[in-house]
């Protein structure tokens, strides 16, 4: 059992690329971190730096409060799960699962109960005596599992090890390794690009782009208070429809969020928010509004209700999702910039299911029968719901 | 295509096919022929299928041969020379190819360039000097000076370094994180998946070996250390010439080549191919 | 970059065997043939050793011995590497067909490679024979209508040595270039071939414009081994005719062995050795010039 700390941690390869940029994390003792960020953004980089496979250009590691820095991987006690496997293709099941224990130098007796337990644990017992080839993707997974946590290690690194899997399966060994590592209460530290499975699996999760840190914090904080438009970009599924607007008090005297000629009433809480923030009444900010901020227009008073171009309507049963937009409004970018679509076309965003959003803001709603199908409707907004980001793209608190 | 011309470029392949695998077969078949036929018949009868065929086909060459004390030290020393060559090649060679592609060391960048730099250099070009070394040393006319300097081998190592570098990386991160050092990662994991290119280098560096003649025509005294090619060398230059017992030697010695090339006949010319698809 | 330790250690380690090998018997010689050319150093000479400067050097380019040795083997290789690279390119296309038995000809027409070259030579030296009888003087009489007065001694007659020596050598080493251009040949993608029918390219058309480009970098490896292998002539030479008749067919090597073996001249050997990397050097950079334009291009 172990806490793991990066501190400062910078990692630049031979070829110039600078993989990790000063990142400071730690895992306390038992818990599920998960490293989640679109691909090539550093996430796999840090497992490896702490699994002794690539060496930190400066900074620290510490695993149980010890620096390992110096310490090649065979000595920092840590097991690994590949991400295509790694099973030794020569070696039978057993002889993958006792692989590690042979090296610890564990006696003949042993190795065959720990063998047989992990075993057991995970169902491999009558697939003992296979070589991996003669496995199901799902069992290749389990004995990669297997050889993980046959020799008790101090930390689990996981890198993306359900991204081989169908998408049935993966649902199903997102349940069983949490429960698993619930059960265990090793630490682990758990990489993908899938913000659904970084979701329902980490305790906290580490948002990382460009090899920075984005926004540590439990999947609920990091989903409620995003900490840039990026992190609130990336998570959610559907994305978060992100736009132009400004926040003011109107002559009125009510406090309003303008979205192009649009004005819809919001809580005084946020303005306050923004007045500790900025100076000027007119500067533009970056709104965030989560498909659920919408709902049917009566479920709301009508000075939050905006009217919208709806352009296709998805019917899920328990929900619907409709696609519009909203005249003058362009959709932006997690960055701030370009088009959604754009950003989701050049695989910024992870999420591969993801619906091509073309542009269009979506809304996820309860009680959409109340709502045509096509054309100009009105629709219900949350306000008290919208998430206000600088010109930055940095959240207000 | 219609059948007939079909049928008529089919003969014509066949044809020249079969023409041609005479020319290389001959000289076997011929070798085998004379080594049969009594010494002083061979000249007169050995050029064609008559030797075997005729009815005093004879063992006595064989006999002869084979009744020298010294074809047995000759085979001895080239079993002995050709067996240690490729036995602890086989353990420097794929060490020094695995710490190549695998390991991440000061002077890994040094070492490989110089690997490639020797793969060309033929061992004959450094012979003389060597030789000198070799004279210095006090090795001259012994079994070390021909299996020495020639059990670390650039082309060896290079083999094993393609090979190591196409396996993929993970498995030894993998073993790697089960606490194996890169030492029995390599014998553990890494070796044992790369069967064939162990297979290619022992098969390549057998026939290699065999059949050295220069090197041990420079540092062998009498035929105490010497190896069968050097033996057949001096035979045939022995007057009068003995064309049946030299077939006969011929023959014995080439079986064991023989053997290892049609046993492992496939992996070994995919190897020779291999090496020459990357250049 | 910062290494990790454990791999430094464990990198020399394993490696450190074969280096040392390669460091002791190869960059070693290469150091000392260099320092020991430039000197008149001789076993068991009671003259004082020397520093010769470049006499070595000069006494080999005046010695007509020496030159008729590397005018013999570049005589072997201006033959030597086109015909055996022309006949493995033919024989490669011939078992490249699809057909039934292919295996076995291609086994067959590899089998000489194998062969220690002191056998070959011994059996060729019984095919040359100096005897009505000899197989090659019944084929020269059978083709000749005994127009040709036998029996010929090959090996003892000045011009013949040298083209026997070739022949040989080729039977010998033609499996080898045979192969590796066979590899090549098949690794051409059929679709390349089946694009150039359509439109409209010919066998021949289809041979020049798609095959031989394609075997562009293979050629142009087999013919640089080759070619270090002609200068490499030894075994053959020593055993059928030890550099005769006249120097006919002494070589590079030949004249090495016997100025280091039989006459102790160190020195003189080594300068031999010298002259032989430079070639072998320059015959690399020419391949590795060759194959690299070839990318440019492509």
């Amino acid at each position: 059992m172990a806490t793991i700390e990066f501190e400062k941690l910078d990692k630049v390869f031979d070829t110039g690329a600078h993989a990790v940029r000063s990142v400071s994390l730690s895992v306390t003792d038992g818990e599920m971190m998960v490293l989640v960020g679109p691909s090539g953004c550093g996430k796999s980089t840090l497992l490896r730096l702490a699994a002794g496979l690539e060496t930190e250009t400066s900074g620290r590691i510490l695993i149980g409060g010890r620096p390992v820095s110096h310490l090649p991987p065979e000595q920092r006690n840590v097991a690994m799960v590949f991400q295509d496997y790694a099973l030794y293709p020569h070696m039978t099941v057993r002889r993958n699962l006792a692989f590690p224990l042979k090296m610890m130098k564990a006696g003949r007796a042993q190795i065959h109960k720990r063998v047989r337990q992990v075993a057991d644990l995970l169902e491999l017992g009558p697939h003992l005596e296979a070589k991996p080839h003669q496995l199901s993707g799902g069992q290749r997974q389990r004995v990669a599992m297997g050889r993980a946590l046959v020799r008790n290690p101090d930390v689990f690194l996981m890198d993306e090890p359900l991204s081989n899997l169908d998408a049935r399966l993966r649902v199903k060994m997102r349940r069983e390794i949490s429960s698993l590592q619930k059960r265990l209460g090793t630490t682990t530290i758990f990489v993908t690009h899938d913000q659904v499975e970084a979701m329902t699996m980490g305790d906290r999760l580490a948002v990382i782009r460009n090899g920075t840190l984005q926004q540590v914090g439990t999947p609920r904080e990091v989903y409620a208070h995003p900490a840039n438009v990026f992190v609130a970009g990336f998570i959610g599924s559907p994305g978060i429809n992100l736009i132009r607007g400004r926040i003011f008090r109107e002559a009125s005297g009510v406090a309003v969020l303008a979205i192009g000629s649009h004005r819809l009433a919001i809580p005084e809480t946020l303005i306050r928010e923004k007045q500790q923030y900025t100076a000027s009444e007119n500067e533009e900010l970056l709104v965030g509004l989560r498909p659920e901020a919408f709902t049917a227009p009566d479920m709301v008073p009508e000075s939050r209700r905006i009217e919208v171009d709806i352009q296709h309507i998805e019917e899920m049963g328990h929900e619907w999702f409709a696609y519009f937009q909203i005249e003058g409004i362009s959709l932006l970018s997690s960055d701030g910039k370009n088009s959604y679509w754009n950003a989701v076309n050049t695989g910024e965003k992870g999420d591969k299911d993801l619906p091509e959003r073309e542009g269009l803001m979506v809304a996820r709603l309860q009680n959409a029968p109340l709502i045509k199908r096509h054309g100009r409707v009105l629709l219900g907004v949350k306000t008290d719901a919208c998430h206000l980001f600088d010109q930055n793209g940095d959240a207000f608190l | 295509m219609s059948k007939s011309i079909q049928n008529r470029h089919l003969l014509l392949s066949y044809g020249l096919l079969i023409l041609v695998a005479l020319v290389f077969v001959w000289p076997l078949v011929f070798m085998l022929a004379a080594s049969v036929t009594p010494n002083e018949q061979v000249l007169a009868r050995a050029s064609g299928l008559g030797a075997l065929l005729s009815r005093d086909w004879t063992w006595s060459n064989y006999k002869s041969v084979l009744g020298q004390l010294e074809f047995f030290s000759f085979l001895r020393n080239s079993i002995f020379i050709v067996g240690v060559i490729v036995l602890s090649g086989l353990v420097v060679n794929s060490m020094a190819g695995y710490a190549l592609s695998r390991l991440r060391w000061s002077g890994r960048e040094a070492v490989l360039a110089v690997v490639i730099a020797l793969m060309v250099i033929p061992y004959e070009a450094l012979a003389v000097p060597l030789f000198f070394e070799m004279t210095v040393v006090g090795w001259i006319n012994s079994y070390q000076v021909q299996i020495v300097p020639f059990i670390a081998n650039a082309f060896s190592i290079y083999l094993f370094y393609t090979f190591f570098n196409s396996i993929p990386r993970e498995l030894d991160e993998a073993a790697r994180m089960d606490r194996a050092s890169p030492l029995q990662t390599f014998f553990h994991v890494a070796a044992p998946l790369a069967r064939p290119a162990f297979a290619s280098v022992a098969i390549l560096s057998f026939l290699m070996n065999w059949g050295v003649f220069l090197w041990p025509l420079m540092v062998t005294r009498g035929p105490g250390y010497q190896p069968l090619p050097v033996a057949l060398g001096y035979f045939s230059a022995n007057k009068p010439v003995r064309w049946g017992d030299i077939m006969a030697f011929g023959t014995l010695m080439v079986i064991p080549v023989l053997m290892v090339f049609l046993i492992f006949q496939k992996g070994f010319v995919k190897g020779i191919a291999r090496t020459g698809i990357k250049g | 970059m910062k290494l990790p330790r454990g791999d430094t250690v464990w990198g020399w380690i394993m490696a450190s065997p074969a280096v040392i090998g390669l460091l002791l018997f190869m960059v070693l010689p290469f150091v000392v043939a260099i320092g020991l050319s430039f000197t008149t150093y001789r076993f068991n000479s009671p003259l004082p050793l020397r520093w010769e400067g470049l006499g070595n050097y000069i006494d080999l380019l005046t010695s007509s011995d020496f030159l008729r040795a590397v005018l013999n083997n570049i005589m072997f290789a201006a033959v030597v590497v086109p015909v055996q690279t022309g006949l493995a390119l033919m024989l490669a296309l011939l078992v490249n067909q699809r057909l039934r038995g292919m295996s076995v000809f291609r086994t067959l027409f590899f089998m000489p490679v194998i062969y220690p070259m002191a056998l070959v030579a011994v059996v060729w030296a019984l095919i040359f024979a100096p005897a009505p009888t000899g197989l090659m003087n019944r084929i020269v009489a059978l083709f000749s209508f005994g127009h040709v007065q036998a029996p010929i001694d090959f090996l003892r007659n000045g011009y013949l040595a040298m083209p026997c020596i070739m022949v040989m050598s080729i039977w010998q080493g033609v499996g080898f270039q045979m192969v590796i251009l066979l590899a090549a040949l098949q690794g051409v993608p059929e679709t390349l071939y089946e694009a150039a029918r359509i439109d409209g390219a010919g066998r021949v058309a289809r041979f020049r414009h798609v095959t031989m480009p394609q075997l562009r970098n293979s050629l142009i490896f087999v013919a640089m081994v080759t070619t270090i292998l002609a200068f490499r002539l030894f075994d053959q030479i020593w055993i059928l005719t030890r550099g005769g008749p006249n120097n006919a067919t002494t070589t590079v090597l030949y004249q090495a062995f016997v100025a280091s073996r039989e006459r102790n001249q160190i020195g003189l050997g080594a300068a031999m050795a010298v002259l032989f990397f430079i070639f072998v050097g320059v015959v690399t950079l020419v391949q590795h010039f060759g194959v690299r334009q070839h990318r440019e291009i492509q």
